[in-house]
């Protein structure tokens, strides 16, 4: 189709009505937007909508100044103005559907400060969101250095008085803005909220660059995985092609394993139960893909890990050592090779690092592993509290004068282990129908959950500033 | 029947704990001489604007409570603003579990009391209960009033209960204000019902 003609006024009035536009709708979003909302995340897209129209300014001031026809300065600022909206096109569509998903009023506030304090102690500035989404699925998204990387890519043409004004406002901003997404019909359930803590996990692999130290791995390290690499290329794909995709394979799937580990490390079995849950709720038992290896081989990574965390050993406790037990004979029982040719060589190559791939996540992103003792010397007490229908908030201390909040992990765990070893004794508490009491159970153990990570973070901000007012100020 | 005071209270949580108040954000200021501070929780259910035509406590069903009536969840430290009039079901943020020889009353805090603000209506808590309070918040002022989530914004007062109730099941442990349930609380209806006639609304 050929193209409209249109002078470069009208071209300068697109910029313009554009950029009324897209400030008006951040406007609305922010405006409308819930008080837990990011405003900071606003804020840099409002630089990212002022600089571009600086830089459109500056470029039309530029082609006047340097040109020396009519004709010349019309094709420059037709340049100009097409370069403006390209930029502005790429704000709205990689930034403005966050502030809109950001939105919802059922974003899962209890949980969100304590991830985002995990998160400050690999990078003090990020701030972390959570949204639900309609898809029973969780997922990361993350923008590091909005504003600097604009910078970086067009540090070229932003005249220095510009560069310096966009570098005082973008020093004020966080590192990172990261997104957590989850199902929404999990919003409001404790348990169902564990899986988070892998989402984080590739936070601190994009932050650390973990995956980068890991890869490249060597594809055809093993005999095996050269002979079915050979078959495909016997079958007639080309020998390029093959390793191509098996390292995007490899790469994607060392990604999901850091995270699976980085959550194993951080709340141990807690992490494990909640995903073969949320495994066994997707139906995908088995199934790899090119983005996620199959649970089976998560599921027996995850295994020798808390093996290293000591959850086997004869002084874990019982009930976990037992379930765990189980987990093992029934992984050793299963086929962990893909069926896919190009999956399975990316398989074997993971295989032959998947010691490597843990002492990496041990080493850059695991300060505090949630080993077994840990575990034995907090988790008991909670677990006491939520068998009472006491939301597990804190515990005395041994002299019994101080509350010690509950660590996110200790509360996960607890609930995971009420849930799958003794959620009877919640049941009986509970005065209902028979038919309705496992139901109610749940329902209150999820609840007596949110309300613990919510107070204990609450509390440890509290305890962890002590000459400031634990609360506003009250007029009494 | 005694009222617990400072000591009592503080024997109660720290050494006999079997009175449970979680959690104490600033225990030496919230534990006064003969009560407990306890501060505005995160979860409420306002009003709605709607078409709803009449709460009819025989008929209400709790499905149909969120046609009038809607759940928010603030972050601590957030505001919600009441305005003259307006009603708003809240909850302490602290959760309470009384053991079986202690009863409970909510006063609200007189500062917010001047203001306009009523926080309860139902202030009775009986022996053995457990879970966080609801708080029925009123304006009663002219003017709006701004509450902020974690403010002190009430009181419980403690007295002992005897003989101590047997300890049995409970009904539901809740941890934030609850859609009106009128229809589930209909023991009164069985002697109401004679004298209504099904046909015909209620009186």
């Amino acid at each position: 189709m050929p193209e409209p003609v249109l002078s470069a006024e009208q071209y300068s009035e697109l910029v313009r009505e554009r950029l009324a536009g897209l400030r008006g709708v951040l406007a609305d979003l922010t405006r409308d937007a819930p008080q837990s909302a990011p405003r900071r995340f606003s804020e840099s897209i409002q630089i990212l909508i002022d600089t571009i129209e600086n830089l459109f300014a500056d470029r039309k001031r530029v082609v006047k100044e340097r040109s020396t026809s009519a004709a010349e300065v019309t094709d420059g600022i037709v340049f100009a103005a097409r370069w403006s909206m390209y930029l502005l096109n790429n704000v709205q569509q990689q930034y403005f559907p966050f502030l809109e998903k950001l939105n919802s009023p059922h974003v899962p506030l209890p949980i969100q400060p304590t991830l985002q304090r995990i998160g400050t102690q690999f990078e003090p500035t990020v701030e972390l969101y959570l949204f639900p989404t309609s898809e029973h699925n969780y997922g990361f998204s993350g923008f590091r250095n909005v504003v600097e990387a604009f910078i970086q890519e067009f540090r070229l043409v932003i005249p220095d008085d510009l560069m310096l004004a966009i570098q005082e406002r973008a020093e004020k901003l966080p590192r990172w803005f990261v997104f957590l997404s989850l199902p929404y019909v999990v919003h409001d359930s404790a348990l169902n909220l564990t899986p988070l803590l892998h989402e984080l996990g590739h936070f601190v692999d994009f932050d650390r660059e973990i995956y980068k130290k890991v890869l490249p791995i060597d594809i055809a390290h093993s005999e095996a995985a050269k002979t079915l690499a050979n078959i495909l290329v016997q079958r007639g794909s080309p020998e390029q092609e093959v390793y191509a995709l098996c390292k995007e394979i490899v790469r994607k799937w060392v990604q999901e394993l850091i995270a699976d580990l980085f959550a194993i490390r951080l709340a141990g079995p807690a992490y494990f139960y909640a995903f073969v849950i949320y495994a066994a709720n997707i139906g995908l038992d088995t199934k790899a893909a090119v983005s996620h290896p199959s649970p089976v081989i998560r599921i027996d990574l995850m295994l020798r890990e808390l093996e290293e965390l000591g959850y086997f050993l004869k002084s874990s406790p019982k009930a976990i050592r037992t379930s765990l037990q189980e987990w093992k004979r029934w992984i050793r029982a299963q086929k962990l090779e893909p069926e896919d040719t190009s999956m399975h060589i990316a398989f074997l190559a993971i295989k032959d690092n998947s010691a490597k791939i843990a002492q990496f996540v041990r080493k850059y992103a695991s300060p505090l592993p949630y080993r077994t003792q840990t575990y034995k010397e907090n988790v008991p007490g909670l677990i006491a509290d939520l068998e009472k229908g006491i939301p597990p908030i804190d515990q005395l201390d041994a002299q019994g004068t101080r509350f010690i909040p509950s660590d996110l992990a200790d509360i996960l765990n607890s609930a995971w282990s009420a849930y799958m070893f003794s959620l009877d004794k919640l049941e009986d508490l509970i005065e209902c129908k028979a038919e309705d009491k496992r139901r109610i159970a749940v329902r209150t153990l999820n609840e007596l959950v949110l309300k613990a990570i919510e107070a204990s973070e609450i509390l440890w901000k509290c305890q962890a500033s002590p000459g400031e007012e634990a609360w506003p100020s009250s007029p009494e | 029947m005694a009222v617990l005071t400072r000591v009592a209270i503080r024997r109660r949580l720290f050494e006999v704990k079997d009175l449970k108040v979680k959690p104490l954000l600033d225990p030496e200021s919230q534990i006064e001489e003969g009560a407990i501070n306890l501060t505005l929780g995160t979860k409420f259910v306002v009003a709605k604007k709607s078409e709803y035509p009449l709460i009819d406590p025989r008929k209400l069903d709790k499905h149909e409570v969120a046609n009038f009536q809607t759940k928010i969840t603030l972050a601590f430290g957030q505001t919600i603003s009441l305005h003259p009039h307006q009603f708003a079901l809240g909850a302490t943020f602290e959760f309470l579990k009384l053991p079986p020889n202690l009863c409970a009353f909510v006063l609200s805090r007189s500062s917010f009391g001047r203001a306009g603000l009523q926080i309860a209506t139902a202030t009775y808590v009986h022996p053995g209960w457990q879970g966080c309070l609801t708080l029925e918040l009123q304006n009663l002022g002219e003017v709006p009033i701004r509450l902020y989530c974690g403010s002190p914004i009430c009181q419980l007062v403690l007295l002992e209960a005897q003989p101590p109730l047997k300890k049995k099941p409970v009904k539901s442990i809740p941890l934030g204000p609850v859609f009106t349930d009128l229809k589930n609380q209909s023991y009164w209806q069985k002697y109401l019902n004679k004298f209504i006639s099904p046909e015909r609304p209620g009186p």
